[in-house]
């Protein structure tokens, strides 16, 4: 990278939640890089999240792994409690944990429908009302949703998937006014396809699937998590502080 | 952004030329562009002392196909390639429909949808040739949703834009060129000065942030946009408005 447009990002924190993988993971990655002080939450995997720390505090960040369900209240409340213990403020939310199976409709369950909108819904709104607390009282910070280009687009095999993320763009313009007041930016960023662990199968068993998006995409690739994590970066420093309810599609021009 | 070049129009004074110095603080070489040459001359000499950047003027009229075709040889020559455009040149119109006579209408509509089609079209073929672009448009919330204070002209103008960034992306992305643009509200600079203080304050009253934008908001926004970090975002319009319009 060449660039210097310096983020001014050192000295903060930031939560990435979901982030021993995929996304998640690189945009942990990127903030650590920028001196971002990251809580790198997980839910199951405690190992990758290790190795996402270590990672950051061998480039000479500081990281700590924090374990959470963000879809349960006081799970959350508690990844909150344990970052303000160890880091004394948070800065930036990066509400990225979720998950995206594709199923065709009549095969979607009610146990299904209701496990993708409390992990992708629910958490992201559970996540912001405890952080943003903590932001009203320290007088700002950036929320930043990482939402899908399936929240724009429907799709005929994520209708449980599509409605999460159409919910978290409307949470994210909602609340963009709602902490306005509060000096809290909330903007949203909405990924086309990136090739991560959670999708790379499907693809894998579904390669027309691969070749028809491809097709949509003018730039005719698929998103890297780094495409993604340098927007995270941007949106979280104060070049960004007059931006706020905005999606930001990220798709290779899918959706325009 | 380090040895890249960049065209910037309508650079000689507000949002134009924080673009132009931002750009260059990158590291790029910029080349600004007004048809004000002595503001545009003053802002160059002023851009290059504060960040030791090579920077040029050139006057032209962007509405005139003859003077862009002779910009673009200039920069050729000069620089051998270019590879940001920023369509910042544009006018203000407040009139209302009653008020617009067609004069009015095809002036605004001239200079700020026409001229960037005629800078744009002049630019692709060098930024083709090294398959690599990023071209910046300059549209306006008032192209999303209506003037507040603004004319029924302007408004236009600036939703043409937005269809040509989304048509203009799907045209240029074979060839690893890619145009978004960026829709500030009010913001404080010579053109935002004709507002009246009780206009200021409505848009003030309405933007959830709480104050008008800044110059600065709009060249940070572009600046990520001209950078390489940027390569998967293409036909996108960034707003850049403290919540005033949510889309």
């Amino acid at each position: 990278m060449i660039e210097n447009m310096d983020l001014k990002l050192e000295g903060k924190v930031g939560i990435v939640t979901g982030a021993s993988r995929g996304i998640g993971r690189e945009i942990a990655l990127t903030l650590g890089r920028y001196g971002v002080s990251v809580a790198v939450n997980y839910c199951k995997d405690s190992k990758s999240a290790q190795e996402v720390v270590e990672k950051i505090e061998n480039q000479q960040g500081r990281a700590i792994p924090v374990k959470a369900d963000v879809s349960n209240k006081d799970e959350v409340i508690q990844m909150v409690e344990k970052t303000l213990h160890q880091f004394s403020q948070i800065n930036i939310l990066v509400n990225n944990a979720g998950i995206c199976p594709f199923a065709e409709f009549f095969d979607i369950t009610e146990k299904m429908w209701d496990r993708v909108l409390s992990t992708n819904l629910k958490g992201a709104f559970l996540c912001c009302r405890y952080v943003a607390e903590v932001m009203k009282e320290q007088g700002g910070g950036k929320i930043v949703n990482i939402s899908s280009i399936s929240g724009i687009v429907g799709s005929a095999t994520q209708v449980h998937y599509c409605s999460s993320k159409g919910g978290e763009n409307m949470l994210t313009k909602s609340l963009a006014i709602a902490l306005a007041p509060y000096k809290i930016n909330v903007n949203a960023i909405l990924p086309g396809t990136v090739m991560t662990d959670s999708n790379r199968e499907y693809y894998r068993e579904n390669p027309e699937l691969e070749e028809e998006t491809l097709e949509r995409t003018p730039l005719k690739r698929f998103g890297s998590p780094a495409d993604i994590a340098e927007v995270v970066a941007f949106l979280c420093s104060e070049k960004a502080d007059w931006i706020t309810g905005s999606l930001w599609p990220i798709d290779g021009g899918f959706a325009s | 952004m380090k040895d890249k070049i960049a065209f910037i129009t309508g650079a000689a004074r507000g949002i134009g030329k924080v673009i132009a110095l931002f750009l260059a603080k990158e590291g790029a070489n910029v080349i600004l562009n007004d048809i004000d040459e002595e503001a545009g001359q003053k802002a160059s000499q002023e851009i290059q002392r504060k960040t030791g950047a090579k920077v040029s003027f050139i006057k032209a009229n962007i509405t005139r196909e003859k003077e862009v075709k002779n910009i673009v040889s200039v920069i050729e020559k000069e620089f051998t390639n270019l590879h940001i455009l920023v369509n910042n040149a544009g006018i203000l119109s407040q009139e209302g429909i009653e008020e617009t006579n067609l004069h009015l209408w095809q002036k605004v509509l001239e200079i700020n949808l026409t001229g960037t089609f005629i800078c744009t079209k002049f630019a692709i073929p060098l930024m083709k040739k090294q398959r690599y672009g990023r071209i910046i448009n300059i549209s306006s919330v008032a192209g999303e949703c209506g003037g507040l204070n603004v004319g029924v002209a302007y408004a236009s103008s600036k939703a043409g834009i937005l269809g040509f960034t989304k048509s203009l992306a799907k045209d240029l992305a074979p060839f690893n060129i890619t145009v978004n643009a960026v829709a500030p509200s009010l913001i404080e600079t010579c053109m935002g000065k004709v507002f009246t203080p009780q206009q200021r304050q409505q848009v003030i009253n309405q933007t959830p942030l709480g104050r008008l934008g800044k110059p600065e908001d709009v060249a940070f926004a572009v600046s990520f946009l001209a950078s390489e970090k940027a390569g998967f975002i293409t036909g996108e319009i960034i707003d850049v408005n403290g919540g005033l319009f949510i889309n």
